[in-house]
């Protein structure tokens, strides 16, 4: 049930925005930036759940463990940006939300690093 | 769940959409512009309680 509750939050959310933004713009904005916070916070809920089940499927299966905190690193980054860079792009500047989005994908790959180094290794040590 | 805080910002802005136009119309620009500013004010305020939340939960779920 309550995915429906999202889905009609979510419209009643983008029909209050149409009413503000013919008078009021920046409440429109504000408005839209919460509702975006509010659902993102519940997609959270579901996500950690996938997160735990990921957890313990490669803890089940002895993956070597210290890749999989980088990726959920990368994909917490992934949605920070994208949040940022919406909200944004929702105020009308593109430049801005770039420049975020920009940043977010060097703070991923800066991220990912490691993984990277652990890689070359393993070619290093094959081709020599 | 938190979506009484769309409403209350939605209300919030049509509030102070409509004493802008009361207060514009009997002549008070400086108040109407007062009044602007502290709505947003007030609404800034609201929303930034929910943004921590989501910095801190997305911090506890991907573990940055």
């Amino acid at each position: 049930m309550e995915y429906i509750a999202f889905a009609g939050m979510a419209v009643t959310a983008a029909v209050l925005a149409l009413v503000l933004k013919q008078h009021r713009t920046e409440y429109a904005l504000i408005l839209s930036v919460s509702a975006g916070v509010i659902l993102l916070v519940f997609a959270m809920r579901y996500v950690s759940q996938l997160a735990g089940f990921t957890r313990s499927v490669s803890s089940a299966l002895s993956l070597p463990a210290d890749f999989l905190p980088v990726l959920f690193k990368v994909l917490g980054i992934a949605y920070l940006a994208q949040f940022a860079s919406d909200a944004c792009r929702d105020a009308g500047e593109n430049g801005l939300a770039s420049k975020v989005e920009l940043i977010g994908k060097a703070a991923m790959l800066a991220a990912a690093l490691p993984v990277l180094e652990g890689l070359f290794d393993m070619i290093s040590a094959i081709v020599s | 769940m938190d979506v009484d805080l769309i409403f209350k910002i939605a209300a919030v802005g049509i509030l102070v959409s409509v004493l802008n136009q009361v207060l514009i119309r009997s002549g008070r620009e400086e108040q109407a512009m007062m009044t602007t500013l502290a709505g947003l004010i007030v609404v800034l305020l609201m929303i930034i309680g929910e943004i921590k939340h989501l910095f801190d939960t997305i911090k506890s779920v991907f573990g940055l």
